[in-house]
């Protein structure tokens, strides 16, 4: 009668597998969204050269260093020892992608967003820089149930000829309602027609108001300092962050 | 001399920096560098395995500054694996002493690097093992001053000697450059295996290349003469090989004391690398591999450590299913090469099996392809360009040209194109640039007609407008018959200076439809853009062709010479496919340009953005 123990045991063992691999196989066949519960983060962002990897830099090391363009994200886990972690993307257009995905699937667990703006560009030329904070915007006024409070950090505050953060936020502002009245124009609407899943991230009703965009409309906050991180004059944005810690 | 040395990880951090000069080091020239490896990751690259390398397999890039300054520049680059390090030197120009030096200094520098182990430093604080600073974070730089330093100072020394030594007794350098390498061939048992494979495969056709359209390229260069130079030196056993070092280290003795001692002491660290380097392989022969376990964890568990024979089934089996979906095999290796590359080394998660994952980053790889490097936004180009007014209050016309093979679409497209312009209130010039083919212009005119019929219904078919030609107010057609090549650039050039002063917002020309292997046919191409200049240039590629694709999409991009690519792609007939998009993927693979608009149907509104979610399901479905 031992061999029928170990004919349970053994049978014990296939079903759970089986059981196993049946769970595994449904789980991966469905949408591949997953709920889980992700460590909360802050999430730096912005175009390319604005200073986010030294920024991140200067908050983990309290040193300045040189950086060159980012291809892979950088992450400090549990910053200042809070449960939160820092996360810089890299801003090249071709690797956005990375940052939302990461905003759409960690939707609930960010804390806020850093967006990094060169405050020497001239206000007239940020649509590129606009039209890269509407991407963001999307996602997180979508998908997220209370916005996202977002820091405009305006950097290189050192330089002769940067702006104000207040001017920048206006310019902003501006750009973004042209943008969002382009946006409406251009082909992408059609395709939406024949898309069978809707996407909700491509919809522009949730950043469309009565009187033009106005960040003060938005579901989460959105505040705008300068500093200059060469400089480590980034006690603004430093307060920011531990309030969201 | 070569420019800067670099050595930096993918998150943007500088881990070394050396400027040859003596100037400031220019994060910009790397920035550059960055840039373009990140928009177009296979073209313009050129690998480098010869004597010179010291077993490393270098790559070679020619980089166009476009932003800032013209001059291009180049760079050779050595991507480190556990931990991903790039080092990147950059050079002016690409002569024979210039390609030999910057190639012996970047294979100098990574022995350097390797002995002092600071690879295995960087990875254990990227991992978290080391002790962590007030803000609860692990500095990649940490504890590894002291090594730096010491590989500044013993970079500097190695590298003016080497300098020196090649301006006193070139030959001398040469032998004693072959001997460090061969040498260093002998530590790396890993490296050589694969490397002598690659060597004796070299050295048959070391001196030709066969070019795609079956014509032969003949490569021999300087480098791939030093090659077969320094090849009998492979085949020195270490005891020649320690032979030649002391002998090395004595011709030393005539130089400065400090100097002598700091390079022998280099040479003691680089030759007592290479011990170390084999015990540490053989230890690291054992796992899961043939264990129950092993399996278990790769199929069902998850938590396992993926290797590359892991990998090799499963990236089979991705590849096959690209091929299936039309996806080229060229293009197919690229982008599972970039999967083994995301996922060796790295864990699986927890229920999530090798495939899983592997097909998670394969999707993340197309993604990457598919997302285009520069955003485009087509309505404010238009508007920026129409805002600008010169003297007599007008303003120059937006010029879109298309191009493309025979009968991929290219008027079809073109016409589409001008429906959504005009629906933005624009107001279009379509010029009949194809002069050759029978029918086009009256193709272009029965287009023009239903366009002006869509606009305004009261437009009456075949009548003339105020101006004497076909169309109405909105849209019109430019047409001055069939001829020759010459016609073409001549009536590009009228077309504009006629839409320039009737106020037309838009130009769109339709250009014949050419074989994209014939230099007779693709040349005129380039004087057509050096004359029309137009803004944008359009290559239609219909989504059937299959792996030609990648040499269509190479041909066109380079018919317009070195300071003109095309813009951007669309791609026709997708609804004739169904789920073979692998086109898309080999036309941008192939040229790192992006695609705008795919054509979905038969209608004037059937052309559509493109989404890269929406391509990227398809080929993984």
């Amino acid at each position: 009668m031992l061999s029928n123990t170990v004919v349970i045991a053994c049978l014990l063992v296939i079903i759970t597998t089986i059981a196993f691999i049946t769970v595994q196989k449904t789980s991966s066949s469905k949408t591949g969204i997953k709920q889980k519960s992700y460590q909360p983060s802050i999430v730096i962002a912005g175009p390319q050269n604005a200073g986010k990897t030294s920024f991140l830099t200067l908050l983990t090391t309290d040193s300045v260093r040189p950086t060159v363009v980012s291809q892979e994200p950088l992450s400090a886990a549990s910053y200042n020892n809070s449960n939160t972690s820092l996360v810089d993307f890299p801003g090249h257009v071709k690797l956005r992608y990375k940052l939302s995905e990461y905003l759409k699937t960690r939707a609930a667990s960010i804390k806020g967003l850093i967006f990094m703006v060169d405050s020497t560009i001239d206000p007239k030329k940020l649509t590129t820089t606009a039209e890269f904070l509407v991407d963001i915007l999307l996602i997180t006024e979508s998908s997220c149930e209370n916005g996202v409070d977002i820091l405009i950090a305006c950097n290189k505050s050192e330089s002769f000829t940067a702006r104000p953060s207040s001017k920048i936020n206006d310019a902003l502002e501006n750009e973004i309602q042209k943008i969002i009245e382009r946006r409406k124009k251009s082909l992408n609407e059609v395709k939406r027609k024949v898309n069978e899943d809707e996407d909700t991230e491509n919809s522009l009703d949730v950043l469309q108001y009565a009187n033009g965009f106005k960040f003060a409309n938005m579901e989460g906050s959105v505040v705008a300092f300068e500093g200059s991180v060469s400089k480590n004059n980034i006690s603004k944005w430093q307060k920011w962050i531990d309030e969201k810690l | 001399m070569f420019d800067q040395l670099a050595v930096f990880t993918p998150q943007g951090q500088v881990l070394y920096q050396y400027n040859c000069s003596g100037k400031r080091f220019s994060e910009a020239q790397i920035n550059s560098f960055i840039s373009q490896l990140i928009t177009s990751p296979v073209t313009k690259k050129e690998s480098v395995t010869n004597a010179n390398t010291g077993g490393f397999d270098l790559n070679v890039v020619t980089i166009n500054d476009e932003v800032k300054n013209s001059n291009s520049f180049n760079a050779i680059f050595y991507l480190n694996k556990q931990p991903e390090i790039y080092f990147v030197v950059t050079f002016a120009e690409r002569t024979l002493e210039l390609n030999q030096e910057t190639q012996q200094t970047l294979a100098l520098v990574l022995k350097l690097w390797n002995s002092l182990h600071l690879s295995e430093s960087i990875q254990k604080n990227i991992k978290g093992q080391n002790e962590k600073n007030i803000h609860n974070y692990v500095d990649v730089l940490q504890g590894l001053e002291e090594d730096l330093n010491k590989f500044d100072q013993y970079f500097g020394v190695k590298y003016e000697e080497s300098i020196k030594q090649e301006q006193v007794d070139s030959n001398e350098a040469a032998t004693n450059e072959s001997a460090l390498q061969s040498g260093n061939k002998n530590t790396k048992k890993k490296l050589k295996d694969t490397k002598n494979k690659k060597q004796t495969l070299g050295n048959v056709g070391s001196g030709r290349k066969w070019g795609r359209d079956g014509g032969m390229l003949d490569e021999m260069n300087h480098a791939d003469a030093a090659k077969l130079d320094f090849s009998s030196s492979n085949g020195y056993n270490s005891s020649q090989v320690a032979l030649d070092a002391t002998i090395n280290k004595d011709s030393f003795g005539n130089r400065t004391e400090g100097g002598d001692f700091l390079i022998k002491e280099i040479d003691d660290l680089l030759s007592s690398h290479k011990d170390e380097v084999i015990s540490g392989n053989e230890s690291k022969n054992n796992g899961y591999v043939n264990t129950a376990f092993g399996f278990l964890q790769k199929h069902v568990l998850g938590n396992k450590t993926i290797n590359d024979n892991d990998l090799k089934s499963v990236l089979d089996k991705l590849k096959q299913q690209l091929i299936t979906k039309n996806v080229a095999p060229e293009a197919a290796d690229y982008l599972t090469q970039q999967v083994s590359r995301d996922l060796v080394g790295s864990k699986t998660a927890n229920w999530t099996s090798v495939e899983n994952t592997a097909r998670e980053s394969l999707t993340k790889a197309l993604t990457q392809i598919l997302t285009p490097g520069v955003s485009v936004d087509l309505l404010r180009e238009i508007q920026s360009k129409r805002s600008e007014i010169d003297a007599d209050g007008k303003s120059n016309p937006y010029v879109f040209s298309v191009v493309g093979v025979n009968g991929v679409g290219k008027s079809t497209n073109l016409s589409k194109l001008a429906f959504w312009l005009l629906q933005n209130n624009f107001k279009v010039l379509i010029v009949a640039c194809d002069t050759f083919r029978s029918g086009a212009v009256e193709q272009l005119r029965v287009h023009v007609e239903n366009l002006a019929q869509l606009m305004d219904d009261s437009h009456v078919r075949g009548s003339k407008n105020k101006r004497g030609k076909s169309g109405n107010d909105y849209v019109e057609l430019f047409e001055a018959g069939y001829g020759g090549s010459d016609l073409v650039t001549k009536i590009a050039k009228q077309a504009i200076k006629y839409a320039h002063d009737q106020r037309f917002d838009i130009v769109l020309m339709d250009t014949a439809g050419r074989r994209h292997n014939d230099p007779t046919l693709m040349s005129p191409l380039k004087s057509f853009a050096d004359q029309a200049k137009p803004d944008k240039i359009i290559m239609v590629g219909e989504a059937l062709v299959g792996t030609d694709s990648v040499q269509q999409a190479k041909n066109f991009n380079n018919a317009f010479g070195k300071g003109r690519n095309l813009d951007f792609f669309i791609i026709s007939k997708c609804d004739t496919v169904g789920e073979m998009l692998g086109t898309m993927v080999n036309m941008v693979y192939a040229t790192g340009i992006p695609i705008l608009f795919v054509g979905v149907g038969q209608t004037y509104t059937d052309l559509r953005t493109l989404s890269v979610k929406w391509a990227v399901n398809t080929l993984m479905s």
